[in-house]
């Protein structure tokens, strides 16, 4: 993959993601409505329209768990939206990671870049 | 998956009012899932994200008020709890806040999956230490024998405060602990139900390093969670009724080791009117992993009894300690006191159980001598209290 393809989009802040995210480069877990899941299963509060007076850098990005046990907690609250969870390893040239504050201890926002979605990253075999 | 057909009367969302902003966000993932909002009527509501679809979100709504959120928040109530109300709505809403349909419903007449399971609190964090629930043909909603009460409350004490002694001990610490400590032996209810007596306790809250300068702190936090490990496969074991054979503790479990775990177990175990226990929480974490509970009962504490007198603790020497004289020093936190006035010797400390505290403090604000029978341990120095009877029974 060639490397300017690491790009995030124009219409983000410069400082999004920010400074402190690292190359995403572990397994993360994700929590969908559908098996197998659809892009509907991976929307970020941007996309949701969430909260537009919220961080918009912190909007954009998406919620996942670091531990089985964490996306377990999540789908335990919210049974119906969150039915089941979804594994994948992100690696760097998928994106960045933060670990941010979230319900459960292992939260962290990730970021993607521009030409992939979620969706692809989710379904890419390892 | 589409969102499910709604058989419930329509309300009007006017006299509901805008969900968006948001008063209080109280859980957030990829957007708001739960919190609360001001309403139409100048009061708060508390809305839970029960599904979606595409660009509808479908939130169960609830009036309610800083009390309820505030016992959400800290676990005394689970979501459940907050959004079963005398009156309650469904509205599907569009991400800009607006709400397009809205219903009067009854919680119960939601689909199972539209909505947590009862006992699921607001932050995972917030999960019990140890939750128990007492059942018996005595133990009914208005009319439960105080008695009951008591042996749960002193059994859950008993066998926490044995882990912790256990845990310190593992380390190389027993005896009196030293006044920061104490806070691991103060238990503190969270959640108390009476229909079927159902009590949850949370973990003593561990201070951080920087506020509390101990540095014993760390490793016996360490060491409880290895004993929490041990405790688990003691109660799984306690529970499972078709295995008589001894528990196996893993090679490193000394009798010793094995003998404070049964005892803790055997703190939880029924007798008397309670039949049967259910046991849930963070403290049995390979049961609380898979939410569930475990049940133990009399054939239960059977089971454990047998196995403890089988149990011979090679490290230590017991001898019977029978002897009359007053208590001084009484310690409550940590179940110890001073027996002194003892007409052969001049001290000696003892321990002892929940269920023995009142006539201990009875003799001890009185100062009236008493007669101990109990375990005195060659290795501990101390006698763990079998029997307390006033002086004059004698």
């Amino acid at each position: 993959m060639p490397k300017n393809d690491r790009q995030f989009p124009d219409d983000w802040s410069p400082n999004c993601p920010p400074e402190d995210a690292v190359d995403a480069d572990t397994e993360v877990f994700g929590c969908t409505k559908n098996n197998p899941p659809t892009s509907e299963d991976f929307k970020t509060a941007y996309d949701r329209g969430y909260k537009p007076e919220a961080d918009d850098c912190q909007r954009r990005g998406l919620s996942v768990s670091l531990t089985i046990e964490d996306a377990q907690e999540i789908c335990r609250r919210f049974p119906r939206p969150n039915k089941h969870i979804i594994l994948t390893r992100l690696a760097p040239e998928h994106g960045k990671l933060k670990k941010t504050d979230g319900p459960v201890s292992s939260h962290h926002t990730f970021w993607k870049f521009q030409h992939l979605s979620f969706l692809e990253i989710f379904l890419r075999k390892s | 998956m589409s969102l499910w057909d709604v058989n419930a009367p329509e309300y009007p969302p006017e006299l509901i009012g805008n969900v968006f902003p948001t008063d209080e966000m109280l859980f957030e993932y990829n957007g708001p899932l739960i919190f609360t909002f001001k309403t139409h009527w100048n009061g708060i509501a508390l809305a839970y994200l029960s599904d979606e679809e595409e660009n509808i979100l479908r939130y169960v709504i609830a009036p309610t008020c800083e009390s309820i959120v505030k016992r959400l928040k800290s676990g005394i109530i689970s979501i459940l709890d907050a959004l079963d109300q005398p009156m309650t709505w469904l509205a599907d809403i569009t991400t800009d806040g607006v709400i397009r349909r809205s219903w009067l419903i009854h919680i119960k007449d939601l689909p199972e999956d539209a909505i947590p399971k009862p006992d699921v609190l607001l932050y995972p964090h917030l999960e019990p230490l140890l939750t128990i629930k007492a059942n018996g043909r005595q133990i009914k909603d208005g009319d439960m024998p105080a008695q009951v009460i008591k042996q749960v409350v002193s059994g859950v004490e008993s066998a926490i405060k044995g882990l912790f002694d256990y845990a310190r001990s593992h380390h190389g610490r027993s005896g009196r602990p030293p006044d920061a400590l104490r806070f691991l032996y103060k238990l503190n209810t969270q959640q108390f139900t009476f229909g079927s007596l159902k009590m949850s306790f949370r973990e003593p809250e561990w201070p951080v390093q920087q506020e509390f300068d101990f540095p014993e702190h760390e490793a016996l936090k360490e060491a409880f969670s290895k004993v929490k490990e041990i405790f688990d496969k003691g109660i799984l074991w306690a529970a499972d009724n078709k295995n008589d054979a001894a528990p196996d503790f893993g090679e490193n479990t000394s009798p010793k080791d094995m003998k404070h775990i049964l005892k803790a177990v055997k703190e939880l175990t029924p007798y008397g009117d309670i039949e049967t226990v259910e046991l849930s929480g963070t403290i049995l974490e390979s049961i609380h992993q898979k939410h569930e509970s475990v049940h133990l009962t009399h054939e239960s504490r059977r089971k454990v009894s047998r196995i403890l007198r089988t149990i011979t603790d090679t490290d230590d020497e017991y001898s019977v300690f029978d002897k009359v004289g007053v208590i001084r020093e009484l310690d409550r936190d940590n179940h110890t006191f001073s027996l002194r006035e003892i007409t052969d010797m001049p001290e000696q400390q003892c321990s002892f159980s929940a269920e023995h505290i009142d006539p201990i403090l009875e003799a001890f604000n009185e100062e009236t001598r008493v007669h101990i029978v109990g375990q005195f341990s060659k290795e501990q120095q101390i006698v763990e209290v079998k029997i307390i009877l006033p002086n004059t029974v004698i």
